[in-house]
C-alpha cells in the first residue's frame, strides 16, 4: 500500500548471501538475455529509484537507499551498473551487488550515454524496464538526444512475464519478510495498550523489525480517535475502549511484505471489533481463493461474497483489496473486480481490506503466496 | 511521527507563504505555478509543496497556484483525500488514482505554454510527462520558492530545534549502546527507535563504523570491533523539518592520529563558524573549514574525490545550495544550515563533526547541543 516515502532507506544495508545466492542471480541474468534475444534488442536498460527498484534488483540485487540506480545488460558484454553516489561512496555500495563494473554518477545522461557508445550501441535497439514508470523526464530527454542512434523501446511488460515464474531467492525471502511482519504484529499486541504513547509503540514495533535486519518500514495507523482512514501515525495517548488499525510494510533483502490488523485497546470498540471480523473474512476468502489459474478478479468476488454489503465493498474498494508484493511494493497481478490476471504458482499477493461504517474503522491485511 | 502541538504552523502562515509566491508570480509573470512532488521525499532537496500545504504527500501531488482564485491541491492516493483537507484549508482538493490525476492536471495546463511554470518538475517521470505534452516547453519556476523559504518563520525554526534535541538525544543512545560485536544495523535501529519515540517522523541516517573508513555510508551487518571509529550522521525530520548531527565516537580509547585529527575538526568548525555571519557569502564558510584542515597539512584530501561540501541547508529539504567553496549565496539571519568539515584522512580515516545552526546577527547559533568534541569509552 503507497504510504509516506522516507528520505532515505536507513535500514540494514548489505547482501545476506544465504538467503539471496549468487548462483540464482547468474541464473537471471541469463534468463534477461533470453528476454532480450526474444525481443530482438540488443541491450536492456534497468532503471529503479528508492521508491521502485525491483526491476532493477532481480539481476543485480542492488537497491539505491537515495536517489536512483541504472544497470545495462548486453548481450555480449558484462552488466554495468551506475549508481548515484560520488565515487568515494562506490566501494561501499558494491558489496551490495555482484555485478563487477559498479560505477558512480550524479545525473545519468551524459555517463549513460558515454556507456551506450562504448558499449557500441548507440545505433541499436535498446529496451527499457522501469524507465517509463520513474526515469526523470527531463533527464531521459537529454540522454535521447545525446544518443540520437539509439532506438529505445518499453520492455516493461516482457519483463513482467519473465518475473512471473518464482524462483528459491523469491519464495524464501518473501516469506522471511512475511515472518518478522507477524514477529511485528505479535510485539504490537503487547504493547498498544490503554494509556500508551502512539509514538513509543510504534518506535518499539519499528524496532523489532530493523533489528531483524528490514531495510524499510513503513507504517499507516487509523480507527479510534484517529478517524476511519489510513493515515501516517500522529503522537497520542491511546484510550481504553477504541479500537486501532496497524498497516506494516517491511522490506528485506529488497523484497516486501505488508500486513494489517485492527487491535482493541483495552475492551475495544465493538462496532470497530466487528468491522475488523468482517474484514478478516474477507481477506481469508481472498486467500482461500488464492490458487493457481485463478484470476484476480475471483479473489476479489470472493471479498465480495464475503462482505456482502454494498456500502463495505465500496470502502473497501476505495484502498483496493490487493496486487502482487515482491521485489517492489506494488507488482502484478491485480486483485480486483474486472482483473483478468491468471495467479501464477508461487507468486506473492498482499491482500487488505480496510472498512468503515460511521464512525467505526477497521481493516486486515496479509501477504499469501499463490498454492 | 506527527504532533499536534504548539509547533502547528497556522493556516495564516501557509496562506502567507502562497501569497508571498504569488507576489513573486506576479513579478515574474507566471499565471499559473504548477507544484509537483512525486511522493519521494529528500533531505538534500527541497519540498516546494510540503512548504506550500504543510502536507507531507504519500504519492505523487500537485498543487496549482493560479495568479488569483483559490489554488488546488491534488492527491494520490485518493484515500488520502481526508487527511489533505483536514491538513491543508485555503485550497481545493481533488484526489484520485495517479493516472486520473495527470490526466486533470495536464488538462488544467493546456494551453498554458508561456505562461505557466513548473516547480518540481525535474521529479517528473517520463510516464507522467507524457500527459504534460512537451515539458520542455513548459517554464520552470527555479529557485523562486527556495528563495522565499530560506528564511525560516518562527514556527519553522522551532520545528527545526526540536528535531536538534531529537538528533542529540539518538547520539546520545549511540554512546549509551555501542559495544562490540553488535551489527552497524542494530546500533541505526537502537538510534532510530530513540529518536521516532521522541517524535521524529524521519531520519536521514547513515551510521557506519572501521578502523580508517574512507567516506560515511548506511549502516550494514558488520559487526563492531575494539578501536572503530563509529560516525553518525543523525538527520531527523520533525514535523518535516530536518536538523543534523555528526559526531564520532571510538570503541576503545582512540589512537594519536585520531585525537589529533578531529582537533583539526574542531578548529575548522570553529572557523567556519566565524564566517557565518549575515552578508558573507557560504562560499567562505567552507572556505574557512577547509583552511583550518589544510593548515594541518591535509589540504590536498579537501578536494574530490575526497571532500567535496562542508554543509548545506536544511529545513524542508536542503532549501539553500552545499556549502561550496567555488559557489556561494548572501547569508541572511533566520536561514538555518548544518556546518560540518567531516573528513577523510589517510592516517586516521573519515571523521565526522558538524552541527545546525541558525544564523543570526551575532553568528551563528548552534541548535544542536551534544558537545563538539571527540567521544570515545574504554573497552
Amino acid at each position: 500500500m503507497q504510504t509516506v516515502h522516507s528520505v532515505i532507506k536507513h535500514g540494514a544495508f548489505y547482501w545476506d548471501h544465504e538467503l539471496v545466492p549468487l548462483a540464482v542471480l547468474e541464473a537471471r541474468l541469463e534468463k534477461v538475455r533470453a528476454a532480450i534475444r526474444a525481443a530482438g534488442d540488443a541491450a536492456w536498460l534497468f532503471y529503479g529509484d528508492a521508491r521502485s527498484c525491483g526491476a532493477l534488483a532481480y539481476v543485480s540485487h542492488y537497491f539505491p537507499r537515495l536517489r536512483d540506480a541504472v544497470l545495462l545488460v548486453a548481450l555480449d558484454a558484462p552488466p554495468v551498473l551506475f549508481v548515484n553516489g560520488a565515487p568515494r561512496m562506490v566501494p561501499s555500495m558494491k558489496p551490495l551487488t555482484w555485478i563487477a563494473d559498479v560505477r558512480g554518477f550524479g545525473r545519468p545522461p551524459k555517463p549513460l550515454a558515454a556507456l551506450l557508445t562504448e558499449t557500441n550501441l548507440a545505433g541499436a535497439r535498446v529496451g527499457t524496464v522501469g524507465v517509463a514508470e520513474s526515469f526523470p523526464a527531463l533527464e531521459w530527454n537529454e540522454l535521447g538526444a545525446l544518443v540520437p542512434g539509439i532506438a529505445f523501446a518499453e520492455r516493461d511488460a516482457e519483463f513482467a512475464q519473465l518475473r512471473r515464474e518464482k524462483d528459491a531467492v523469491d519464495l524464501g525471502v518473501s516469506a522471511k519478510a512475511t515472518g518478522i511482519l507477524a514477529e511485528a504484529f505479535a510485539v504490537a499486541g503487547t504493547l498498544l495498550q490503554p494509556g500508551a504513547s502512539t509514538g513509543a509503540a510504534f518506535a518499539a514495533i519499528e524496532r523489532v523489525l530493523r533489528l531483524a535486519g528490514a531495510e524499510d518500514v513503513r507504517i499507516l495507523t487509523g480507527g479510534g480517535a484517529d478517524g476511519t482512514d489510513l493515515a501516517p501515525p500522529v503522537e497520542r495517548v491511546l484510550a481504553a475502549g477504541e479500537s486501532i488499525m496497524l498497516f506494516l510494510g517491511v522490506e528485506m533483502q529488497r523484497y516486501w511484505a505488508e500486513g494489517m490488523r485492527t487491535f482493541a485497546i483495552g475492551a475495544g470498540n465493538p462496532q470497530a471489533d466487528a468491522l475488523a471480523a468482517r474484514a478478516q473474512a474477507a481477506v481469508d476468502a481472498m486467500a482461500a481463493a488464492a490458487v493457481t489459474g485463478v484470476r484476480g478478479s475471483v479473489l476479489a468476488a470472493a471479498a465480495q461474497t464475503a462482505l456482502a454489503d454494498d456500502a463495505l465493498l465500496a470502502a473497501a474498494s476505495a484502498y483496493g483489496l490487493g496486487h502482487g508484493i515482491g521485489l517492489d511494493v506494488h507488482e502484478w497481478p491485480s486483485i480486483a473486480a474486472g482483473s483478468r490476471d491468471v495467479l501464477t504458482p508461487g507468486t506473492a499477493l498482499a491482500l487488505h481490506v480496510v472498512l468503515k461504517n460511521g464512525s467505526a474503522g477497521a481493516g486486515a491485511g496479509r501477504t499469501v503466496v499463490v498454492r | 511521527m506527527i504532533v499536534d502541538d504548539r509547533l502547528d504552523v497556522t493556516a495564516a502562515e501557509v496562506h502567507g507563504r502562497r501569497e508571498r509566491v504569488r507576489a513573486a508570480m506576479t513579478s515574474e509573470r507566471i499565471a499559473t505555478l504548477a507544484v509537483y512532488n512525486n511522493g519521494q521525499h529528500d533531505m538534500t532537496r527541497m519540498d516546494p509543496l510540503f512548504y506550500l500545504t504543510d502536507f507531507y504527500c504519500i504519492g505523487p501531488c500537485w498543487l496549482l497556484v493560479p495568479a488569483a482564485g483559490r489554488p488546488v491541491l491534488y492527491v494520490t492516493p485518493g484515500w488520502d483525500a481526508p487527511r489533505a483537507r483536514a491538513t491543508v484549508p485555503g485550497v481545493d482538493v481533488i484526489a484520485g488514482d495517479p493516472d486520473a490525476i495527470l490526466r486533470l492536471v495536464g488538462d488544467a495546463l493546456a494551453g498554458t505554454v508561456g505562461t505557466a511554470a513548473l516547480s518540481g518538475g525535474d521529479a517528473l517521470s517520463v510516464h507522467a510527462a507524457r500527459y504534460l505534452g512537451d515539458i520542455t516547453a513548459l517554464r520552470t519556476a527555479g529557485d523562486l520558492i527556495a528563495r522565499i523559504a530560506a528564511v525560516k518563520s518562527p514556527a519553522e525554526l522551532a520545528r527545526t530545534e526540536r528535531a536538534a534535541e531529537i538528533a542529540d538525544l539518538g547520539f546520545a543512545r549511540l554512546r549509551e549502546c555501542a559495544r562490540t560485536g553488535m551489527r552497524e544495523f542494530e546500533l541505526a535501529a537502537e538510534v532510530e527507535a530513540a529518536m521516532k519515540a521522541a517524535g521524529a517522523d524521519d531520519n536521514f541516517g547513515l551510521i557506519a563504523a572501521g578502523p580508517d573508513l574512507s567516506a560515511i555510508r548506511s549502516a550494514t551487518d558488520r559487526r563492531l570491533e575494539p578501536g572503530d571509529s563509529i560516525v553518525g550522521e543523525i538527520t531527523p525530520a520533525y514535523r518535516g523539518y530536518h536538523a543534523q548531527l555528526c559526531r564520532t565516537f571510538v570503541l576503545g580509547e582512540p589512537r594519536p592520529k585520531v585525537r589529533s585529527n578531529f582537533d583539526l575538526l574542531i578548529d575548522a568548525e570553529r572557523q567556519a563558524f566565524a564566517q557565518a555571519l549575515p552578508g558573507r557569502s557560504t562560499a567562505e564558510i567552507a572556505a574557512a573549514a577547509n583552511d583550518a584542515i589544510s593548515a594541518g597539512g591535509y589540504g590536498e584530501f579537501c578536494r574530490p574525490p575526497y571532500m567535496r561540501t562542508r554543509g548545506h541547508g536544511l529545513g524542508v529539504g536542503g532549501v539553500i545550495p552545499d556549502l561550496d567553496p567555488d559557489d556561494g549565496i548572501a547569508l541572511e539571519a533566520g536561514m538555518t544550515f548544518v556546518i560540518h568539515p567531516n573528513q577523510y584522512f589517510p592516517d586516521s580515516g573519515y571523521l565526522m563533526l558538524g552541527d545546525t545552526v541558525v544564523i543570526e546577527r551575532g553568528g551563528p547559533r548552534p541548535l544542536t547541543k551534544t558537545p563538539a568534541t571527540l567521544f570515545w569509552r574504554p573497552l
